[in-house]
C-alpha cells in the first residue's frame, strides 16, 4: 500500500521513518483476520477455568498461549515460554526476541494478552495478538538498533498477573518503552457510538484509536499521533498524556492492562486501545466474536503500532 | 416588598431607607485581611487539557469595604497533582449582612493534568495554561469576622496552544475569618 508521507511533521528522525513506513506497509490484513479467527477458535476449544475468586465467568488460556508461541516459532523465532506456578495459577507469557544490531541492551517490548473471558475474545484480546504476530512477521529481518521483544502475557483478565509476574522475572532497566495493545479491533462510524470516563471529552463516534501514554513517554506518544495523520492508511489517533502513577481517581480508565506495571515502575510506555467498554458493547461477553471485528479498522492500527514500533527500536 | 403595603408615602421612604442601607456597608469594616477555605468542584477542560478539583485555599486584601483583592490556589487531583492560582478583585455590596459580590480574576493552572492530543494538535501541550474569568457570589454573607458564601461561580475561558477552553468552578461553600 503507497504511502504519501509528511515526513517533516512526523518528529521521527529520516532513518526511523524510512523504517516505519516500509514496516508499515507490509502488514497483511489476510493475516489478522487468521489470527484473529484461530485465537477465537483456540479459546473456544480449550478446557474452562474459573478466576480465582470464584464466580460465573470462564476463562481459557492454554490453547491461546499455544497457538502464540507456534506461530512465533513458523517464522523462525525461538520463543521463550515464561512458566510460573506461583500460588497455584500456572502463567504462560510467551515472547521472542528481534535482536537490536546497535542498542541490543535496550528494549522495545510490544505487548499484548492472549487470555479470555467466555471463549470468546475476538476484541479482547486476539485483535492485539494477531499484531503481535504480524509485528513478528514484518519486523523480523530489519535489524533494528534496539532489540524489539514481542510478548503474549498471559492472565491480564484475572489481575494482570502475566505482566506483574514477568516484571518480577525481567530487569525493567533494560526496557525503553513497552506499547501495549488491549481491545484494538472494535470501531464504528455511527453517532454517539464512543462514551469517555468523566470529565474527558473524546470524540462522538467511535472510529479513532486512543493511545494513553504516562509522562516519560509523553514524546513517543506526540510521535505516534502524528505519524497516523502523515498519510492515508493509518488509523486516527487520539492521544492522552496521563500521570500514570495510579493515586489519582482517573487512572482507573487507564490502568486497566498489561502496562500499568511497567507504568508503576517509571518505564516509558503507551496503551493501545479502541476503549473496550466505552465503545464495543460486546466488551466481556460470550459475543465478543469475530465477526463483531472491524478488520479495516484493524488494519490501519496495525500498519500504525507497526510502523511506531519499527520507529521506536531506532531510538529517541 | 413590605414598602409596596404602605402606600405611595411609605414606598418612598422604603426606597429611601434601602438605598441608604445599600450604599453603607451593615457594619464599617476595620478588618483588612481574610484568610478563607472554599470547598467545591473545579473544572478546566478542552481539547487540549482537563483538570478537575474540589477546593482550596485563598487570602482576601480588603483596602476598603467594599472591595476585595484576592489570591487563591484549588488542588485539581481528578488526573494529577495539578493545581489553580487565581489572582482577582470583588467589588463586595452591603445590605446589613447579605454581601453579595462579583469581580474578575486571571487564573492559571499547571501540573499534572490530563493532557489531550489528536492530529489537528499534536505537539505535547504545556502544562501551564491561562484563563479569564468572572466571579459571582450573590448569596455571600458577612458578619462581625466571619464571612460565608454557598454557590460561588467562576464562569470563564481559556487559551491553550491559541485554541479555547471552558474555565469553570464552582464553590460549595467559602468560610473566611477576617482579622
Amino acid at each position: 500500500m503507497p504511502f504519501v508521507p509528511f515526513a517533516a511533521a512526523t518528529g521521527y528522525p529520516d532513518a526511523a521513518l524510512d523504517r516505519a513506513y516500509a514496516a508499515a506497509g507490509s502488514v497483511d490484513p489476510a493475516r489478522l483476520r487468521a489470527h484473529v479467527g484461530a485465537m477465537h477458535d483456540a479459546h473456544q476449544r480449550d478446557v474452562l477455568e474459573r478466576p480465582a475468586w470464584g464466580g460465573s465467568m470462564t476463562h481459557t488460556h492454554h490453547l491461546s498461549a499455544a497457538y502464540v508461541r507456534d506461530q512465533l516459532a513458523s517464522p523462525g523465532y525461538t520463543p521463550v515460554v515464561g512458566h510460573s506456578d506461583d500460588d497455584g495459577l500456572d502463567v504462560d507469557n510467551i515472547y521472542a526476541d528481534i535482536r537490536g544490531s546497535s542498542r541490543p541492551d535496550e528494549q522495545v517490548l510490544l505487548t499484548a494478552h492472549h487470555d479470555a473471558w467466555w471463549q470468546s475474545g475476538a476484541d479482547d484480546n486476539a485483535s492485539g495478538v494477531s499484531i503481535v504476530l504480524e509485528a513478528a512477521r514484518i519486523l523480523r529481518d530489519t535489524h533494528p538498533a534496539r532489540t524489539i521483544r514481542l510478548v503474549a502475557f498471559d492472565r491480564e483478565e484475572e489481575g494482570l498477573i502475566g505482566a506483574n509476574r514477568y516484571l518480577a522475572a525481567h530487569a525493567v532497566e533494560h526496557v525503553a518503552m513497552i506499547v501495549n495493545m488491549d481491545c484494538v479491533g472494535f470501531a464504528s462510524d455511527e453517532a454517539d457510538s464512543q462514551r469517555a470516563p468523566f470529565g474527558l471529552g473524546l470524540r462522538s463516534v467511535g472510529n479513532f484509536i486512543l493511545v494513553v501514554a504516562d509522562e516519560p513517554a509523553a514524546d513517543a506518544l506526540s510521535r505516534i499521533v502524528r505519524l497516523s495523520a502523515s498519510g492515508p492508511g493509518f488509523a486516527s489517533a487520539v492521544g492522552i498524556i496521563t500521570p500514570g502513577d495510579s493515586h489519582y481517581p482517573v487512572d482507573s480508565s487507564f490502568l486497566r492492562s498489561d502496562h500499568a506495571p511497567f507504568w508503576r515502575r517509571g518505564v516509558p510506555g503507551l496503551f493501545l486501545t479502541d476503549t473496550a467498554n466505552f465503545r464495543n458493547t460486546r466488551y466481556h461477553t460470550p459475543s465478543d466474536t469475530p465477526d463483531t471485528v472491524n478488520f479495516a479498522f484493524l488494519e490501519q492500527f496495525a500498519r500504525l503500532v507497526v510502523g511506531a514500533v519499527a520507529g521506536y527500536a531506532e531510538g529517541d | 416588598m413590605h414598602a409596596i403595603h404602605l402606600g405611595p408615602a411609605g414606598f418612598c421612604i422604603a426606597v429611601c431607607a434601602a438605598a441608604a442601607a445599600w450604599s453603607l456597608p451593615a457594619r464599617a469594616s476595620a478588618f483588612g485581611h481574610e484568610p478563607y477555605v472554599t470547598v467545591g468542584g473545579g473544572y478546566f477542560g478542552g481539547s487540549s487539557r482537563v483538570a478537575v478539583g474540589l477546593g482550596g485555599v485563598g487570602y482576601r486584601f480588603y483596602p476598603n469595604p467594599a472591595l476585595a483583592l484576592y489570591v487563591e490556589s484549588r488542588w485539581m487531583l481528578y488526573g494529577g497533582n495539578a493545581f489553580t492560582t487565581s489572582n482577582g478583585g470583588l467589588y463586595v455590596l452591603h445590605v446589613r449582612a447579605w454581601a453579595p459580590a462579583i469581580g474578575l480574576q486571571a487564573t492559571a493552572v499547571f501540573g499534572q493534568q490530563l493532557r489531550v492530543l489528536d492530529a489537528g494538535n499534536p505537539g505535547v501541550p504545556s502544562k501551564l495554561s491561562f484563563s479569564a474569568q468572572a466571579r459571582l457570589a450573590p448569596l455571600r454573607f458577612e458578619r462581625d469576622r466571619f464571612t460565608a458564601a454557598v454557590l460561588v461561580v467562576d464562569l470563564g475561558i481559556g487559551i491553550d496552544d491559541g485554541r479555547p477552553f471552558p474555565a469553570i468552578s464552582l464553590s460549595i461553600a467559602d468560610i473566611g475569618v477576617r482579622f
